[in-house]
């Protein structure tokens, strides 16, 4: 009975409720975009080091990113690392950040120098075109090609050069790290390194030996590299994208959650203010505090659960209109950061109640007897 | 008295310290016998709700004895005192105070969860209560749809869900017409008559003096004797009730007389068209 009368005080006041779920969920969305808007990142920009094609990493030695990290290995080393036993195929790419260039925009971008005779390192999903670029040709991401309105045909400008596109890839796009594909040659001759210098080594492990195994073999051969599996490259990088983002995430989370505290403590005291009177009477009537404490803390939760119902609803509903307005932001919503969002709200939930909690302890029950 | 159900003996209570003390009550002693209506009247600020509060247990006396049904209040404490209002006490408030988002129904079942027995013994129990107090078919509306004494009907049908021994009641009929007043008087003297229930209302209603059983005279926080000429009877302007010139609460001055009523209700009406009721006999 007392959850009843509880539930129906709080639909009593119907605007009132809905304001403050209202209030809550918008707080809470804030979150979640921001939170989810950074996971995608997060999960494009490891994209490339998962889908090249390599069992194991090598790069220069005190290199342990693909990401935000620049590596060089003389032609001899990779000759080195291909006489490692274990190791079936050795690709060798150049990279480098560049700004692409074309009919007055500058987007940033990785590029990749890839031979043209080579099943690694290039593309892995086609929009149009070709996968891999001859001399003075480009292969582009498609949200790129979508952005700066660019198709087969069309030419862009990297590093003082102009480029032909013969190829739009699709899955290759993030914010912080877009790929694109020029010829192994090129890029060489463009940053002035010999033939057989490579910046990474995409390793194919022989059948039989596992990822693990090689990329330790190769460190301990090669004193001059690092190897890493694809799966510990895959996650420094993200390691790395967290670590630029966790500082931003944790800022909005913090705003985010105090405006979602705000919001509940204004609630749920109003309500304990606006209702002192039946407080009164009901303690009066012989209820104990703790029947009061529940009424306030039900009452917080109940926003809050709405409020972070209605926050995942909106940050679901936005996310599949984000992909066709703004197609280089990806949002994503890992089971866990969802979780850990609903235990925060609950946290703030309990917190913002216990402030309303204080007054309710001071309501005197002989309040009834004034009219 | 020795089976009294409500006692209090040599009661005081005193607001602030020092120089700014306040004795808002003192020594105030009286026992009420079960199946007894005790009123207590006296002026505005004489100290009858600050007395009901601690008979009620809703306030500590600062010396003194409260005992309701064998039990001294004063010894319980704080996490003790609730179990006791909700058993041993019915409470009945000027303003009605039902929970305004709950039914009619609903109101009266509420308190049942603290006692034995719990809700759904209680349904029953409430709906025999509304049934006899003629709110069977206003069981599920809401408070705000009642009338006056519809929701002081509902009010006396809460303090009595829990079968308590004493039932305490402040200005019961103050914010209720003759006829309700007239209705809740009635309810509350067979409550005490028929139910054996010690009854204790604090009043400034004449008409309770016509059923109570005794009547006590509160006056600077003490009980004294009463006046030898307490009223002075007029007929309220609009209703033609008879109304204590001396005790009532409710005037007002117009055409420089003044006139007193028996209700907010009754003055009200009499704002709204004062020449048609001001030749009636309630000026002074």
């Amino acid at each position: 009975m007392t959850l009843r009368w509880i539930a129906k005080n709080l639909l009593e006041e119907r605007a009132a409720l809905a304001a403050s779920i209202g209030g809550v969920a918008l707080s809470l969305v804030v979150v979640l975009l921001v939170d989810g808007m950074f996971a995608g990142e997060s999960e494009r920009i490891v994209t490339y080091p998962e889908r090249a094609g390599a069992d194991v990493w090598v790069m220069q030695s005190g290199v342990s990113n693909i990401h935000m990290a620049t590596s060089l290995m003389r032609g001899e080393v990779v000759g080195a690392v291909k006489a490692v036993r274990g190791v079936a195929s050795a690709t060798p790419i150049l990279n480098v950040g560049a700004f692409l260039e074309s009919r007055g925009g500058r987007w940033y971008s990785y590029v990749i120098g890839v031979h043209p005779e080579e099943r690694r390192g290039g593309p892995w999903a086609m929009v149009s075109g070709r996968a891999l670029p001859g001399p003075g040709e480009a292969v582009i991401p498609d949200v790129l090609a979508q952005k700066a309105k660019l198709g087969i045909g069309s030419t862009i400008n990297a590093l003082g050069r102009t480029f032909t596109i013969v190829g739009i890839s699709t899955d290759t796009y993030s914010m912080a790290n877009s790929v694109t594909f020029v010829a192994y040659g090129d890029l060489a001759q463009l940053l002035s390194v010999r033939d057989g210098t490579a910046s990474y080594l995409l390793i194919e492990a022989a059948p039989g030996t596992s990822s693990a195994d090689l990329a330790a073999r190769i460190r301990s051969a090669v004193p001059d590299v690092n190897a890493l599996t694809r799966e510990a490259a895959v996650e420094s990088d993200r390691r790395i994208a967290m670590q630029m983002g966790i500082g931003i995430i944790g800022v909005m989370t913090w705003v985010g959650g105090l405006v979602a505290a705000l919001v509940i403590a204004l609630t749920t005291y109003t309500a304990t203010i606006r209702r002192a009177r039946e407080l009164g009477v009901v303690k009066a009537l012989g209820f104990r505090q703790r029947t009061l404490y529940l009424t306030v803390l039900v009452q917080g939760g109940v926003i809050a659960a709405l409020g972070y119902g209605v926050a995942l609803a909106v940050a679901y509903a936005v996310r599949p209109l984000l992909g066709v307005s703004t197609p280089e932001v990806a949002l994503v919503y890992p089971p866990v950061s969802l979780l850990r969002l609903a235990a925060t709200t609950a946290l703030i939930a309990i917190a913002a109640s216990c402030l309303s909690g204080r007054h309710v302890a001071r309501v005197d029950p002989a309040i009834a007897f004034r009219e | 008295m020795t089976d009294a159900r409500l006692t209090a003996m040599r009661v005081t209570k005193v607001f602030g310290t020092g120089h700014t003390a306040v004795r808002a009550v003192h020594d105030v002693s009286l026992e009420i016998a079960p199946g007894e209506l005790v009123m207590i009247m006296g002026p505005s600020g004489s100290g009858k709700t600050t007395l009901l509060s601690m008979l009620g247990g809703l306030m500590r006396p600062s010396s003194g004895h409260v005992t309701i049904d064998g039990i001294d209040l004063t010894t319980l404490n704080e996490s003790e005192l609730p179990d006791v209002r909700a058993r041993k006490i019915g409470f009945i408030f000027q303003a009605f105070n039902l929970l305004s988002s709950l039914t009619a129904e609903e109101n009266v079942v509420f308190p049942a969860q603290l006692v034995a027995g719990g809700i759904r013994a209680a349904r029953t129990r409430a709906s025999a209560l509304l049934e006899r107090l003629g709110l069977a078919d206003r069981r599920r509306a809401l408070p705000r749809t009642l009338s006056g004494g519809e929701k002081q009907r509902v009010a006396i049908a809460r303090a009595l869900i829990n079968d308590p021994p004493v039932i305490l009641a402040d200005e019961p009929t103050g914010n209720l017409d003759s006829v309700h007043g007239q209705e809740v008087l009635m309810i509350l003297h067979e409550v005490a008559r028929d139910e054996g229930r010690a009854v204790l209302v604090v009043t400034h209603d004449p008409r309770v003096e016509d059923i109570a059983d005794r009547i006590l005279w509160l006056e600077d926080g003490a009980l004294r004797d009463r006046k030898a000429e307490p009223h002075s009877w007029v007929r309220d302007p609009v209703c033609r009730m008879r109304v204590d010139e001396w005790t009532a609460q409710v005037s007002t001055e117009h055409a420089g007389r003044r006139y007193v009523f028996c209700s907010p209700r009754c003055l009200v009406r009499f704002e709204a068209d004062p020449e048609r009721y001001a030749a009636s006999s309630g000026a002074t």
